[in-house]
């Protein structure tokens, strides 16, 4: 569940990314949830910079500070097979720079909703496809950067995951999206960008996402390493001591980690916590982000019988665990 | 039933996947704001040439580089005539792309290009690694020197001194160039010779020599590139001028010797009135660090908070001494006396203290609806600025008037030398008061947008909306309830943002109001009908 929740997760901090090149370590999972199943949980993250990259130039913004981005995101999966779930996620977000006289801001930002689907299992290797889509829950300021919360674009996604289970409870997952995004209304009617435009409408460049994780995963434990690269398309950077804008290209390249353990006393709810830091980027903050996630599972099957796979699968029939929260019987897929 | 849904969920999630990515290649924007239609004015205009320009030219001063045209039966001209042709036959998409967007008006097409470019440049500079700000040098536009800063910084003050001489000088051009055309009242080439059919234009109603085209693109290129003498700035401007230049050859209604006394006389106008933009004062509006302690010190002596700058590392004040800098529809005295009119509350008084507390109580429960009428105002770094924002609010009513070139020229030129009236007003005030804004008196307002680092009292946005909103009155009476609501909510949104108490907004508009009408009395007296 936690990797369903991950996944959740990663498609909330997949939209920050658009709007802020804050990142997630967590969007892709190789982990379904079984028929019937849901997973749902809670994720407190906090992502903060103090130096960015204007355009190339390394640079730091006295007036701004360190700008730290907070969230709390509501996000489920549910099995609707063992090899198709269904997931969404929503944060609450909120922005504040520790210097200057400008406030940031806050406010739910969208809701995004996606479906993933185990397309073929041949041995060890799941190929996995997913599409998805996010629309702004509401009217929130975008055209605020660095201080608002969101883009309010629209967006489609088509994602691509190969999951990869090694001896030894080692798993290696590679993971590539692509993002397009409709233009966006904001409040003003002229801006300049690679022009002037004299309009309310921005158009919204798409963004690529790709990266891989390796570590350990197993139902009790998860520890693995991430990368993660985002490339958005368009030419449009930040100008010379101006402010970042909706349209500018934000990209990045993220190292971070995973850990998650799901706490037998608790009903085997997973607690999970991540790291990461931009390491290189492109009109984006320098930040350093990390997540508190706890999640559960609920079987809603009226009959649950013994053998049949319950809670996070890695492979379909995978039965690694039993629900019920007692010992995990830990028979790795054979 | 599970594996028909299984196949079709393989055939529809690579598919939905091929589609994003086509999808993805079609980024464009159904407006971008700059679609003009064709050009057709209502009157023509053609007695504009006893209209009063502003820098008193006369008709004589030109005749010596606008002489009398050759005949149209001339062979000179009759060469001409070839030459018409022969580039009429040249035509290609670049021309005819060329020839639209021309045909759309060029005061209208110049002030677009204006704006865009007082939007690029409207950018501070960064401080430097000791902390300090460069000047910005129009010796070294593009920083290559060791400026530190690229030229220039087109904040609102230097917009509105942009907006203002251009259009005076695009106005006053123009008013010659109709002079002349009804003087020497030469036909068009595709009216003297009716095998020539004008490409995409309509047959021109005016007198063809000299080339008003060529009078607008000279005079406005050669103010422009020294506003914007950035080199990549230039060259987008030279490819303009050329474009305006030519089209109407191109297009068959215009010869080579209308083009080049066009050319002539744009220049010869622009250099008339170049010599006052080098010596309004504008030169020494920037100021010194003694001066700049000088207007703190004459604050603080006066038992008031001084200004100081918010900024982390404290940057001097912009154009602290624009309020010296020579005004255009009253005299000095005039300027001083309505600028001072209006002394601000002092920030020990009681009434200052509730003012105080308004703005944190904005800025404390901001609402959605507020914050978008902040934003939609704020026209702060990286735009055309308030006084761009008024052009462009102008712009849908110039051309819905259906206005000849000159006739646009005139109102742009009423508005614009109203802008920088008021922008002047504004900062003698800022400057002679010396108000500190609402953060320095009360750290705990965070603003909701940036805050512009010059003394609150009066409200720029305040001040340029009201001088605009009653100038665009005058002129478009249709528009004034409209002009008036759009100026109050200008106004307001400073105090939404947290950045302005209300004396300053009210303060703004009424010293706005008062600009506005001496731009007025002009317009009233300028030989307009």
């Amino acid at each position: 569940m936690m990797r369903n929740f991950f996944t959740k997760h990663s498609i909330l901090i997949f939209l920050l990314f658009c709007s802020f090149g804050v990142k997630s370590q967590m969007m892709n999972d190789g982990i379904f949830m079984a028929k019937g199943n849901l997973c749902g949980g809670v994720t407190y993250m906090n992502d903060s910079w103090s130096k960015y990259w204007e355009e190339t130039l390394y640079r730091e913004n006295k007036n701004l500070g360190t700008v730290t981005t907070q969230s709390v995101a509501l996000m489920g999966n549910y099995g609707i097979s063992d090899r198709f779930n269904l997931m969404f996620s929503l944060p609450y977000i909120t922005v504040k720079p520790s210097a200057g006289v400008q406030q940031g801001l806050s406010g739910v930002q969208d809701l995004t909703m996606s479906v993933k689907y185990r397309l073929i299992q041949a041995k060890s290797l799941s190929v996995i496809g997913s599409v998805g889509g996010s629309i702004p829950t509401n009217n929130y300021v975008a055209d605020y950067m660095p201080l608002s919360i969101g883009t309010q674009s629209n967006t489609l996604f088509g994602r691509g995951i190969l999951y990869y289970t090694l001896p030894s409870d080692l798993a290696l997952t590679l993971h590539g999206t692509y993002t397009t995004r409709s233009n966006v209304k904001v409040d003003r009617e002229m801006y300049y960008s690679d022009r002037g435009y004299f309009t309310n409408e921005m158009i919204m460049p798409d963004v690529v996402n790709f990266g891989g994780k390796f570590g350990h995963y197993s139902y009790r434990w998860q520890l693995e390493a991430t990368y993660d690269q985002q490339i958005t398309q368009g030419t449009i950077d930040i100008r010379r001591n101006d402010m970042p804008g909706l349209c500018n290209k934000f990209d990045f390249t993220k190292v971070g980690f995973i850990a998650a353990y799901r706490i037998p006393q608790l009903k085997d709810v997973q607690i999970m916590v991540t790291g990461g830091r931009i390491i290189s980027g492109r009109n984006v903050g320098e930040s350093t982000t990390f997540s508190v996630g706890l999640s559960a599972f609920i079987d809603f099957r009226k009959n649950k019988v013994l053998g049949i796979p319950t809670g996070p699968i890695c492979r379909p029939g995978d039965m690694n665990h039993n629900a019920s929260g007692g010992e995990m019987k830990h028979e790795e897929h054979k | 039933m599970k594996s028909l849904f299984t196949k079709n969920i393989k055939i529809t999630l690579p598919a939905i996947f091929l589609v994003l990515m086509m999808v993805s290649c079609e980024k464009y924007l159904d407006r971008d704001g700059t679609e003009l239609s064709a050009l057709s004015p209502t009157k023509i205009d053609d007695n504009a040439g006893s209209w009063k320009t502003y820098s008193d030219l006369k008709l004589t001063d030109f005749t010596s580089v606008v002489q009398t045209p050759k005949t149209v039966t001339s062979a000179e001209y009759l060469q001409e005539i070839e030459e018409v042709k022969a580039e009429v036959a040249k035509i290609n998409d670049e021309r005819r792309d060329a020839i639209r967007y021309w045909n759309g008006g060029g005061i209208l097409r110049w002030n677009q290009i204006m704006r865009e470019l007082v939007a690029k440049n409207n950018l501070p500079p960064a401080e430097n690694e000791l902390g300090k700000y460069p000047i910005p040098s129009a010796a070294d536009p593009d920083n290559v020197n060791g400026t530190g800063t690229t030229f220039p910084f087109s904040n609102p003050p230097y917009a509105a001194r942009a907006y203002a001489y251009v259009s005076v000088a695009q106005y006053d051009a123009l008013v010659m160039a109709m002079g002349l055309k009804k003087q020497y009242n030469r036909k068009t080439p595709n009216a003297v010779d009716a095998t020539i059919t004008p490409v995409i234009l309509a047959a021109p109603k005016l007198a063809s020599y000299p080339s008003e085209d060529a009078v607008m693109s000279a005079v406005t290129y050669e103010f422009m590139k020294r506003l914007f003498p950035q080199k990549a700035d230039t060259l987008y401007l030279y490819k303009k001028k050329e474009e305006q230049k030519w089209f109407k050859l191109w297009a068959g209604v215009a010869t080579r010797s209308d083009i080049e006394a066009g050319e002539r006389l744009g220049k010869a106008v622009f250099a008339k009135i170049f010599s006052r933009f080098r010596t309004d004062g504008m030169a020494n509006a920037v100021g010194t660090q003694a001066k700049w302690d000088s207007l703190t010190k004459k604050c603080e002596e006066r038992g008031e908070v001084a200004w100081k700058s918010m900024e982390e590392a404290p940057r001097p004040p912009m154009l602290p001494f624009y309020g010296n800098v020579t005004t255009w529809n009253m005299d000095r005295k005039t300027l001083t006396d309505i600028s001072t009119s209006l002394p601000p509350l002092s920030t020990k008084s009681q009434e200052f203290k509730a003012q105080l507390a308004e703005v944190k109580s904005y800025t404390d429960n901001p609402t959605r609806e507020r914050i978008a009428i902040v934003h939609y105002w704020a026209d702060g770094a990286g735009t055309h600025t308030p006084p761009g924002h008024w052009n462009q609010i102008a712009e849908k009513y110039q051309v819905a008037g259906k206005l000849s070139e000159v006739r646009t020229a005139r109102n742009y030129a009423l508005l614009n030398t109203a802008m920088m009236d008021a922008a002047i007003s504004c900062w003698y005030t800022k400057s002679f008061y010396y108000v500190p804004r609402p953060s320095q008196m009360d750290a705990s307002i965070k603003t909701l947008t940036g805050l512009p680092n010059f003394p609150a009292y009066t409200s720029g946005h305040s001040t340029f909306s009201a001088a605009a909103a009653t100038v665009l009155s005058y002129l478009f009476p249709d528009g004034a309830s409209s002009f008036q609501a759009q100026a109050d909510e200008a106004s307001k949104s400073r105090l939404y943002g947290g950045i302005h108490y209300k004396m300053d907004c009210e303060g703004g508009l009424k010293i706005g109001k008062a600009i506005g009408d001496k731009a007025i009395v002009r317009g009233q007296s300028d030989g307009v009908q």
